[in-house]
């Protein structure tokens, strides 16, 4: 959350893993990052309920961005990451979430995680799910 | 209050106390902001803030143990001491568990140790670092 993003990795699904294991890599990167973009609109659509609308910026400041790591393996992924919080026009949020020397923080995105992390977990099962049975078909 | 009773933790331990170094009779240690109203110089400064906290349920309503992250932003004119000051903190209370006056803390994590971007201050800037601990704490009463 250095930049005043929230970051999620998720791992240690093995149910997937092997469909994962039949698509090429560059295949199988892009149905991971798909369904967790899609996933990510929860947390996006969530934090631009919350935020508190002063110059009309925030809301649309507030955007999902997806970056897949590298795996051991070489052509592998390791990680899927799931960033969503405001882009630079949004900047001044980062004192919202945190304060300032003299005004207390009023934060939105780390609430906004701990009660919908669940639900953003499950909703990127189920997006991979339809994700890799699109590629199958 | 988990908060009264780790602010008082700090405001008496004498390592916190040695570095803030208070040249206005007090000890820099602040609830929620630093009031704009509070002796000069004010600086280092360590603000606490509280968190949200989480709360297990079980068949008999809300537990006692509680789940709460609290944030410690340390200022100081230069980036060094703010560092330096949010480090005591965390040799502190990153491996705390004990009882306090409310409180009884059974487990802490640290949840986030950054840098934060300076802030204007009286004659140039003020440097923050940002370090947030978890605590699992039961209220006494």
């Amino acid at each position: 959350m250095g930049d005043g993003t929230i970051t999620a990795q998720v791992g240690g699904l093995d149910g997937l893993e092997q469909k994962l294991n039949n698509l090429a890599p560059k295949a199988a990167r892009g149905a991971i990052r798909k369904a967790a973009r899609q996933a990510g609109k929860i947390w996006q659509e969530a934090v631009q309920e919350r935020v508190p609308v002063h110059t009309g910026q925030e809301q649309e400041s507030i955007s999902v961005r997806t970056s897949a790591g590298a795996g051991e393996e070489e052509g592998t992924t390791g990680s899927v990451t799931v960033s969503v919080g405001p882009t630079k026009p949004g900047f001044y949020m980062l004192w919202q979430e945190f304060g300032s020397i003299h005004q207390p923080a009023k934060p939105v995105l780390q609430p906004v995680f701990d009660e919908t992390a669940g639900q953003v977990l499950d909703a990127f099962i189920e997006n991979l799910n339809e994700v890799l049975e699109g590629l199958a078909e | 209050m988990l908060e009264a009773d780790i602010l008082n933790k700090l405001m008496e331990d004498p390592t916190v106390v040695a570095i803030l170094n208070s040249q206005n009779g007090t000890v820099n240690v602040y609830n929620g902001a630093i009031p704009k109203s509070a002796p000069t110089p004010f600086i280092p400064a360590i603000v606490l803030q509280g968190g949200g906290t989480k709360y297990f349920y079980g068949a008999d309503g809300i537990n006692r143990f509680h789940q709460k992250t609290l944030q410690f932003d340390s200022y100081a004119n230069d980036y060094t001491t703010a560092l330096k000051v949010s480090n005591t903190v965390r040799e502190l209370l990153q491996e705390f568990s004990g009882p306090l006056t409310n409180t009884i803390v059974t487990g802490s994590l640290i949840r986030r140790d950054m840098d934060m971007p300076f802030e204007p201050g009286e004659g140039g800037y003020l440097f923050r670092h940002l370090l947030a601990i978890e605590f699992q704490y039961t209220e006494n009463n």
